[in-house]
């Protein structure tokens, strides 16, 4: 599963295959990290939360695309960027 | 049009279930992109956008085919004129004024709940909230309540 970022996405694929296997040794892990880490920096530049949904949806869709054990996750992910899509573009 | 609570809160219960359905939606097409052997974890089936499919995920050329149509024959096979006209007028009362759509956003998330293979506990859970919260703000939205 880790084989599809290697070969579809290059520098991206590294990152991930390079901490799943060196540092966290599981993929769940290495989104967490990779989550906190953006998480993290939208907060210490003062961005409004929901901006870190932006670069983390496409990582969430990759994951799920690899394995079904992410489905859950990046369910959870896409029901509240369909809440906060509702919230700023419809519901005024 | 949100000046009424409880016509702004079925509306806002609507819109976010259409949007979540949609979001939903664009995730199961990139998914399916990145990976055509990927998992497939929502369809339209069940969902509200599945209103407006006019089959292979078109829309109707014809905005006017959207809107709700009573159907007015009785049905004369179940032999009891009460439950036959109960049932007629109530059919009629939520297709004709569209109240059936609406009613339909009470379902939705129990949809997308089971097809993203959460589990059932969870979905049980939150389906249920789900339920009587937004069948409370329906009442309120016939009454034309405050909320």
């Amino acid at each position: 599963m880790v084989e599809l970022f290697l070969n579809e996405t290059g520098f991206v694929g590294d990152i991930l295959t390079g901490l799943t296997n060196n540092v966290t040794g599981s993929l769940f892990l290495t989104l967490l990290m990779i989550m906190l880490f953006f998480i993290l920096m939208t907060l210490l530049f003062r961005f409004p939360i929901e901006f870190s949904l932006v670069l983390l949806l496409p990582l969430f869709l990759g994951f799920m695309a690899a394995t079904s054990d992410f489905l859950a996750l990046g369910g959870v992910v896409l029901i509240y960027l369909g809440i906060v899509f509702a919230k700023n573009f419809f519901i005024k | 049009m949100m000046n009424r609570k409880g016509a702004g809160s079925i509306t806002q219960a609507l819109t976010i279930v259409l949007a979540i359905n949609l979001l939903l939606w664009f995730g199961q097409i990139a998914v399916h992109e990145l990976n055509p052997e990927g998992n497939a974890f929502f369809n339209t089936v069940g969902s509200l956008i599945n209103n407006y499919d006019a089959g292979n995920y078109t829309l109707e050329d014809d905005p006017l085919s959207q809107l709700p149509t009573g159907d007015s024959s009785v049905s004369v096979t179940t032999g009891n004129i009460f439950t036959d006209a109960w049932t007629t007028v109530k059919g009629w009362f939520l297709d004709s004024t569209g109240l059936s759509y609406i009613l339909n956003v009470l379902s939705a998330p129990m949809s997308f709940l089971s097809a993203l293979k959460l589990p059932t506990e969870f979905a049980f859970g939150l389906g249920a909230m789900w339920y009587a919260i937004t069948l409370f703000l329906v009442i309120a939205f016939i009454r034309g309540d405050t909320g």
